[in-house]
């Protein structure tokens, strides 16, 4: 599985608790649709730096680095880097 | 307000709060509120003179409600308080002059906020807060602080509508800028306000023993994240 459909599955199944995960477009505004709110981003916080084995710094913490799955994928490509 | 009668609610609203963080957290979190060293806070500030898209009709369609919180709701039951220190902690701030918004579904308050408004136009507020934070307000703004959600209302991203409400009832009084702040270490917080597009001030450092408070600018420091805790806020 790649980082993308690492952590689609884990929004779609976690965040979202759907299954089936075919919803989630990579393009998708994750936090206009109230996905990632204050709860959402702790849950994806949590799981991004354990299982990507990075850390994510505060000044990371941008509503445009969590905008969609694209721009989450991109930001641990980052960090991974 | 009798001055002891003063003493004696923040001796009973401080009792109910370390009650509710044992409750919620066992003894690390009353430590983490009461005894901290060198906690990062950002103050944060917006413009209220641009209008955003109207939370009013997010909030109507599920059933809540943006009241101001006035002493005789609180003394006729017309406001249901769960929390203890939350009631307690009303009824005192109302006493201290301070403005109190609750977000209500059937009676029953799911969250609260509260806020210090200039009494007139020309006014500056006063708050002990302000000084922790560096802000010197001018006339014609306000400080909104203790934003709080009820834990099973969490995750149901109340929190930026509840608190766009206050701005578009600010800017309907006049006020044209409002002041804040969250703890570095509160991600739910720091979430919360970054969402809204709050503009971020430089940052203090705070130091904390029961109600001793230090605090000192410290705008030179990224912002490093320990931990992800905190309370969600909506």
């Amino acid at each position: 599985m790649t980082t993308n459909d690492v952590i689609r599955d884990f929004i779609t199944k976690e965040i979202m608790h759907n299954p089936s995960g075919a919803l989630v477009g990579n393009d998708e505004p994750l936090i206009e649709s109230g996905i990632i709110d204050s709860l959402g981003i702790m849950t994806l916080l949590s799981f991004v730096e354990g299982e990507f084995s990075i850390e994510i710094p505060g000044d990371e913490l941008l509503p445009e680095n969590f905008s969609s799955i694209a721009a989450i994928t991109a930001l641990v490509e980052r960090r991974k880097a | 307000m009798n001055k002891l009668s003063l003493v004696f609610e923040n001796l009973l609203v401080a009792w109910y709060q370390t009650r509710e963080a044992f409750v919620e957290g066992g003894v690390k979190n009353v430590l983490r509120q009461r005894f901290f060293w060198k906690r990062k806070a950002t103050p944060v500030e917006m413009e209220l003179r641009v209008v955003a898209p109207s939370p009013a009709r997010f909030l109507r369609d599920y059933n809540y409600a943006f009241v101001e919180i006035r002493e005789e709701y609180l003394r006729d039951g017309m406001l249901y308080f769960l929390p203890g220190s939350r009631s307690i902690k009303a009824s005192r701030n109302l006493k201290k002059g301070w403005r109190g918004f609750a977000l209500t579904m059937h009676g029953q308050v799911v969250g609260d906020v509260w806020c210090v408004t200039p009494p007139m136009e020309d006014t500056l507020i006063q708050h002990a807060d302000l000084e922790m934070l560096g802000i010197t307000p001018r006339a014609g703004e306000a400080y909104a602080f203790d934003m709080y959600i009820l834990p099973e209302h969490r995750g149901e991203n109340l929190a930026a509508p509840f608190h766009r409400s206050l701005h578009d009832l600010l800017r309907s009084e006049g006020c044209n800028k409002i002041y804040g702040f969250y703890w570095d270490d509160n991600l739910p917080a720091l979430w919360m306000h970054r969402i809204m597009k709050f503009k971020e001030l430089p940052k203090r450092q705070v130091s904390r023993f029961l109600f001793f408070m230090k605090a000192e600018d410290v705008s030179d420091i990224g912002h490093s994240r320990k931990t992800s805790q905190g309370q969600p806020v909506g």
